[in-house]
């Protein structure tokens, strides 16, 4: 699965522990999720969407 | 829960679980002069119980990890597990069968992993029931 995590992580101007600690995981699986090594459950990837205030689906892409 | 609560709330639960256990096997060794069914009951009583507990007392450091950390724990136990278990029981095989013109014969350590892979089995068996009634909004999971 595809994502704009790293993108949308660089507009802010934040670095991976930054994001990690927002999202109250650790700096190696944000950056597993970055490099879509690692999809998120669901209440994960709500809760990246309503960090950045964006649909699920804009954040994330099935490459199905 | 921060990972220095949890680990305080670890380390606490499992100093409890080892006092409770150390507790009951005191008792069972002190026990007077039972029929041996019974004896092998308690003993096995004993075990599940402290066995419960420890689980119980790493219940907070599992929730504490995050959830890729917790995937890829889920990931070591179901391959590593299941490729050690297989490696050690295919290792006893070999050695039971590689002198043709002995009887067979089970090594002691052999014993010893035939009964960790049914200790295992249990485990799965009990714990794959959990997770499936947990989700099935069957009795006090509805």
């Amino acid at each position: 699965m595809k994502n704009r995590l790293k993108v949308l992580r660089a507009e802010r101007d934040w670095s991976q522990a930054d994001l990690a600690e927002r999202l109250e995981v650790s700096r190696q699986t944000v950056n597993a999720l970055e490099t879509g090594k690692y999809d998120p459950s669901l209440p994960l990837a709500f809760k990246i969407a309503r960090l950045f205030g964006l649909p699920i689906e804009t954040i994330f892409q099935d490459e199905a | 829960m921060s990972g220095l609560k949890a680990y305080a709330r670890t380390v606490g639960r499992t100093l409890a679980a080892w006092v409770f256990a150390t507790a009951l096997v005191m008792v069972l060794r002190y026990l007077p002069e039972i029929p041996p069914v019974i004896k092998l009951t308690a003993q096995l009583a004993v075990a599940a119980v402290s066995a419960g507990l420890l689980l119980w007392a790493l219940a907070p450091w599992w929730r504490s990890l995050d959830e890729a950390v917790q995937e890829a724990s889920k990931s070591g136990f179901f391959w590593g597990g299941q490729f050690g278990t297989i490696f050690a029981f295919l290792l006893g095989a070999i050695e039971m069968t590689s002198t043709p013109f002995q009887r067979p014969r089970v090594p002691e350590w052999m014993l010893g992993v035939m009964v960790a892979i049914v200790c295992q089995l249990v485990g799965y068996a009990i714990f794959y029931l959990i997770w499936w009634l947990r989700r099935s909004g069957w009795g006090p999971w509805k």
